[in-house]
């Protein structure tokens, strides 16, 4: 194609080679000749001779659940909120992800971390938060917005159900199981360590006393059981 | 009444032409067919019919699947054959609506109509020669007149009722609408399908079925038989042609166009009503593909070769059953092959296609026949010379007409292109504001008009714009 | 007249569908007469042709019997069903007289022809019955086709001509001459844009939380309905519905009406604090 900016090629205007009226390059149909009465009749053919060759082609049909295949490596599945490799939560109850969210899919009720009850490093955690499946549309913009990372998504996708109540969600639904070398929240953080230490992944699994703490308390809480 | 019968010499005065070939008459010996015999045999086709309906929805339902690379239904049962059986469940099962608006008798009548008209034609189908039931021999026939075939015509007349009482009884527009464009549909190739049988019933020399199918058992050198396909070729391609538009199959199902209309006339059905409109719909299907069998295909008559094997062993008796369901089924193959390639065409260009281009095409071609048939007969003149000279006049007009159609189109296509020319080259700020070029259109180069721009001078603050001489495409570049 | 050879009386199948058929035709035709409804009595007379047809056919006139039914109940009759169905038969045409002297001339003539009618059918003189099997020797449509073809040419050309001129002034009577010349789209669009009206398109009806219905209309920022949003149809016919039936309900609203009314002494206090508002999410 000629460059429209330099001056020195010679305009189109100037060719005498297109003709003033129709010709190749105004003709629509770029100056081939009309087909023929039995050209015409016969066009049709060509779209037959496809169909029929169509049968005996391999199908290409995925046949679902026989054979699944693999889905993307950063599909958007079902969320997943995300631990510490100590074992607590990530989530600070913040509720970006519930403004973020724009079909309103996401219900968060944050609480305090209070000396007892600590679920996540810093001052607040995400006490109740509920996905309804029904109302997401899996974009991707509550992962964006979270700011702690605590929000992916996984690569689940067999999600369906027949009643509504089950799609909804809970934060014991979405939160990640737990590792080997974790242990269960509530337990204080490590010693000497904010939350800004554990953002930036100093902390690489559970320290002697979170262990111990916890062992306590789950002894604690069989003898109140048994009691 | 002696005016009215006032050239009784007419008869006298015609030359003794030889006499025709086959009867008036059927061929089929119903002699030995008492009537509980009769009653069996339509109990017969009756199953017979209605296995092929369950056949054949499955056998669509995967054929198109497969000519669209995908499998077809294959859930239910081993290659999806239970596929059927569900969906009548499910049909059975269904709530069964009526709108407010409906016209109650005629809102039930019609799936009735349709359906049962859709069987009444197979009565007078040739299913396969003589055989012996329960002792007595009788053609594989329930019935057989000699104005057989006008008989399906009747009956697909009156079937189309069916359709127009749907649409107007559901009380809604659009079930309205799809009604009476489906029996417009239905009449204007009715008319298109019996001229195209003309030319059969010219060649047979009867309407009955058994006569036709008998006329077609002759044969050529090597044994070939003389079916109906080969002369009477273009009756065949346009009854095909007629035969979809008959049975509002795309690519010619306009008005059932789901996308178009809902549902067409049997929107507002549901259920086991709606199970008749689809019942009819494939039993038609069947019907017309039967008749095209018959009429064109030789029949229950076997195939080429095996026809003169074992002395016509295959070509009798039980065997003819096994060779028309071959045949009718290649028809089915073909409508499902249709389906799957064509798309669907506007009601216009279908109403021009059927009155304007078959119609016409129909009545010279039986003009061309009855022409070949008076020369076989001798009625030019003895002697094979005769026919052949009729046959290259006869050719000589379709080469002429091809090349008179051909010249008017080409002159035609010329003049709606010499109409649309458009200019090479347009100003695209003619009209006052830019508007893309149409395809073909240059625009004019907006360098060119800076070039072609007389410099401004700097120092331009009063006398410059009356002596300003640039055109505003220019100034604006 | 000429004596007719002995004739017999049919029996068995034949006259079992003489019965049946009888009771059909007659019953089609009676109802043709006291339908209540135009398609009814349209389809009481395809009734009767196709009772006719069977009949023809039970005689041994089978072609006859099949084009009776094929043309007359298949496209005759069928011309009838569409133009009741489209346009309807309304009870209220004017008895207006649109051409003078009309009903004095429609009598005359009418009273000639039946003369003439009477006279000549009284005065034909049929040939001797041969029986069926004799007129029918070359099978039942090379006779009837001898028939027509060969004695009775004349008056078949005469009643073709007939139908086609029947036709063509069908097409006169129906044509409309077009007095302005076409509007293409270019033209309609162009004049649309200049109107300037509801360019972009009307409104869409209202999306209420538990209804989204085409018969709601849509609320304008203030609040109030916007007429333009339903369908025109639906207004005409009165089946608008109103907004108020599916608009979320403000929940300050519904508490304000659900306090009981107290009606007590200055010195004794009714608020009640302690319901905090739950926003629904």
């Amino acid at each position: 194609m000629a460059d429209q900016t330099d001056p020195t090629t010679p305009s189109r205007r100037e060719s005498a080679d297109a003709p003033a009226t129709g010709g190749p390059r105004t003709d629509p149909r770029g100056g081939k000749k009309e087909p023929g009465i039995v050209e015409q009749m016969f066009a049709p053919v060509a779209g037959f001779g496809v169909t029929f060759a169509t049968m005996f082609r391999k199908v290409a049909t995925t046949e679902y659940p026989e054979v699944k295949r693999p889905t993307a490596r950063r599909f958007h599945g079902r969320h997943q909120l995300n631990r510490y490799p100590d074992g607590l939560e990530k989530c600070i109850g913040c509720e970006l992800c519930a403004w973020a969210c724009p079909a309103d899919a996401i219900y968060v009720e944050a609480a305090d971390n209070i000396p007892g009850a600590r679920y996540s490093p810093g001052e607040r955690y995400g006490r109740v938060y509920q996905i309804n499946y029904l109302r997401c549309i899996f974009c991707g913009l509550c992962i964006e917005a979270c700011p702690t990372r605590a929000l992916t998504m996984t690569n689940e996708f067999e999600l369906a159900d027949s009643a509504r109540a089950p799609l909804i969600y809970e934060r014991h639904q979405l939160l990640a199981p737990l590792g080997p070398d974790m242990v269960a929240p509530p337990f204080p953080m490590a010693e000497g360590m904010s939350e800004r230490d554990y953002y930036r992944g100093q902390v690489t699994g559970p320290t002697q006393e979170q262990k111990d703490y916890v062992a306590q308390r789950d002894a604690r809480t069989a003898e109140e059981g048994t009691a | 009444m002696s005016l009215l019968t006032a050239y009784p010499d007419l008869v006298a005065a015609l030359p003794a032409g030889p006499v025709l070939l086959t009867a008036d008459e059927p061929v089929a010996d119903f002699s030995d067919t008492p009537v509980w015999l009769s009653l069996v045999k339509a109990l017969f086709l009756f199953v017979y019919v209605m296995l092929s309906m369950v056949i054949v929805i499955w056998f669509e339902r995967r054929v198109i699947g497969r000519m669209q690379q995908r499998p077809g239904p294959n859930r239910f049962g081993p290659l999806g054959i239970l596929q059927t059986l569900a969906d009548g469940i499910k049909l059975f099962l269904k709530e069964d609506i009526r709108p407010r608006n409906a016209d109650v008798v005629m809102y039930f009548a019609a799936p009735l109509i349709v359906a049962s008209m859709a069987f009444v034609s197979f009565a007078i189908i040739p299913l396969g020669g003589p055989v012996n039931m329960f002792g007595h021999t009788t053609p594989l026939q329930l019935t057989d007149t000699p104005v057989a075939v006008l008989l399906v015509l009747a009956v697909a007349g009156v079937g189309a009722y069916g359709f127009v009482l749907a649409g107007w009884s559901s009380g809604s527009t659009y079930p309205l609408l799809g009604g009476l464009r489906s029996t417009a549909q239905v009449i204007s190739y009715e008319i298109a399908m019996g001229l195209s049988l003309v030319a059969v019933f010219l060649f047979a020399g009867s309407m009955s079925t058994s006569q036709i199918v008998e006329a077609q058992s002759q044969t050529w050198f090597l044994g070939i038989p003389s079916w109906y396909v080969i002369p009477l070729f273009f009756s065949f391609v346009v009854y095909v042609v007629t035969m979809v538009g008959e049975t509002n199959r795309l690519p010619f199902d306009l008005a059932e166009g789901e996308g178009e209309l809902g549902g067409g006339f049997h929107t507002e059905y549901s259920s086991m009503k709606f199970a008749m409109f689809f019942l009819g719909e494939y039993i038609n299907m069947f019907t017309v593909s039967a008749l095209a069998t018959t009429l064109f295909l030789g029949g229950w008559h076997a195939p080429w070769p095996l026809n003169t094997l074992f002395d016509g062993f295959f070509d009798q008796g039980w065997w003819g059953l096994l060779w028309f369901t071959l045949k009718m089924w290649l028809f089915i193959w073909f409508f499902v092959w249709l389906r799957g390639s064509l798309p669907r065409v506007r009601y216009d260009q279908f109403m021009k296609l059927g009155w304007k281009i078959l119609i016409p095409l129909s009545l010279a071609w039986v003009v061309a026949v009855m022409m070949i048939r008076a020369a076989q007969e001798g009625y030019f003149g003895e002697g094979r010379w005769s026919v052949v000279a009729t046959l290259v006049i006869i050719g000589v007009f379709v080469l002429l007409g091809i090349f008179l159609w051909d010249r008017a189109a080409q002159r035609a296509l010329a003049e709606r292109e010499a109409q649309q020319a458009v200019p090479p080259e347009v100003d695209p700020f003619a009209q006052g504001f830019p508007v893309p070029p149409l395809p073909g259109q240059k625009l004019i180069e907006p360098r060119t008009g800076i070039e072609a721009a007389r410099p401004v001078p700097a120092s331009t603050t009063s006398g410059a714009a009356d002596t300003d001489q640039t055109t505003p495409e220019e100034r604006r570049g | 007249m000429n004596p007719t050879p002995a004739a017999e009386l049919i029996s068995g199948g034949e006259l079992f569908m003489f019965w049946l058929m009888a009771v059909v035709t007659v019953m089609g035709s009676l109802g043709l007469l006291f339908a209540r409804k135009a398609v009814h009595a349209a389809m009481a007379m395809a009734l009767t042709m196709v009772g006719l047809g069977i009949v023809f056919i039970v005689q041994g006139a089978e072609f006859v019997g099949i084009i009776q039914i094929f043309v007359y109940s298949g496209a005759v009759m069928m011309l009838f069903l569409f133009v009741v169905m489209t346009i309807g038969v309304d009870a209220s045409d004017s008895g207006v007289e649109t051409l003078r002297g009309q009903r004095f001339w429609a009598f005359l003539l009418g009273a000639l022809f039946a003369a003439a009618a009477v006279y000549g059918l009284t005065r034909v003189s049929w040939p001797a019955a041969v029986g069926l099997a004799q007129a029918q020797a070359e099978g039942t449509v090379t006779a009837l086709a001898r028939e027509i073809f060969e004695r009775q040419v004349l008056p078949f050309e005469m009643l073709a001509a007939l139908l086609v001129i029947a036709v063509m002034g069908a097409m006169v009577l129906a044509h409309r001459e077009r007095l302005l010349p076409r509007r293409s789209q270019r033209e309609w669009s162009q004049e649309r844009v200049r109107s300037g009206h509801w360019l972009a398109g009307k409104p869409n009806p209202g999306v209420y939380a538990r209804h989204n219905a085409a018969d709601t209309p849509a609320l304008a920022p203030d609040g109030t309905p916007v007429e333009e949003s339903v369908p025109r149809v639906l207004v005409a016919r009165g089946q608008v519905a109103t907004p108020d039936a599916y608009r979320l309900q403000d929940p300050r609203e519904e508490l304000a009406t659900d306090e009981p009314e107290v009606i007590d002494t200055p010195a004794t206090t009714t608020t009640d604090l302690t319901q905090t508002e739950e926003v629904e999410r």
